[in-house]
């Protein structure tokens, strides 16, 4: 089962972040870039105990501002686009530490799009992409 | 400023443009999808057509409901399953995007109903009723 609301919180934190990032500048921005990644690293290492996860359940459910939404489905998709997501945000934050802010940014900006479309049109990149490499790894074993 | 300039065109662009792709491809795939037409059933049944993936719960849990259904109603309609990953091309005649997807197809042949994602009996039992 997926709680689909679960994923929707994290987009939103994953968007906020960035664009917070933006607003901040590189110098400052950086920082927060570089703990949502390891946010996100956390929740892909032990599913449903990252940071982001833990506050969605002792912060929102349990306070009964936001209901679960579960649904049937493997969460294997959905782990595997948010550690595409870490490891993009932790190139993003190392580039903008050693002052490429152009192509940090850039990384940035593209999870930051990715977490959008999801959260605006219900479409998974990551997912979508997992979904593809099964379908590689099964043609490749026939 | 140009920073907020800046996010906010970004906002902007990936709303807009995220609109017009989804509308040019539902209007894709509505137009493939009345495009394909089937055997007409000789007995008149409708039949499902089910989509599955590997390492998939959802698609598990589908086979189940799709078995339960087949005891409900014996003989009174046909199931066909097939690996997505494997018949990859004729998955992407029915503008499959996620496993399970399952495909109703009236006994004249038309398409009836496809259904992206987990679908229940209850669901599954009005649309052969209707098909």
């Amino acid at each position: 089962m997926v709680d689909q609301n679960a994923l929707k919180t994290n987009q939103v934190f994953i968007v906020a972040t960035v664009a917070i990032a933006f607003l901040l500048g590189a110098e400052r921005g950086l920082w927060p870039i570089a703990l949502l990644a390891v946010c996100m690293a956390i929740g892909v290492i032990s599913p449903g105990n990252g940071p982001i996860q833990v506050l969605y359940r002792k912060g929102l459910v349990s306070t009964g501002s936001v209901k679960p939404n579960r649904e049937p489905g493997s969460s294997a998709p959905h782990r595997f686009a948010q550690a595409m997501g870490a490891t993009c945000l932790g190139l993003s934050a190392m580039l903008l530490y050693l002052g490429s802010d152009l192509a940090g940014w850039a990384l940035g900006f593209i999870v930051l799009a990715l977490a959008l479309v999801n959260l605006v049109f219900g479409f998974c990149t990551g997912c979508f992409l997992y979904l593809q490499l099964g379908r590689v790894r099964q043609t490749a074993r026939a | 400023m140009d920073q907020l300039l800046v996010l906010g065109l970004v906002f902007l662009g990936i709303t807009v443009g995220g609109y017009v792709i989804r509308l040019v491809a539902r209007r894709k795939r509505a137009a493939a999808i009345a495009s394909l037409q089937f055997e007409p059933d000789a007995g008149g049944q409708p039949r499902i057509l089910s989509f599955y993936g590997p390492s998939c719960d959802a698609c598990d849990r589908q086979k189940t409901v799709l078995s339960e259904l087949e005891r409900a109603r014996p003989g009174r309609f046909s199931l066909e399953l097939c690996d997505a990953t494997v018949d990859y091309d004729y998955a992407r005649q029915f503008g499959l995007m996620v496993v399970p997807t399952t495909v109703v197809i009236a006994g004249t042949g038309a398409i009836a109903a496809i259904n992206s994602g987990f679908t229940t009996q209850a669901k599954l039992e009005t649309q052969l009723d209707t098909a």
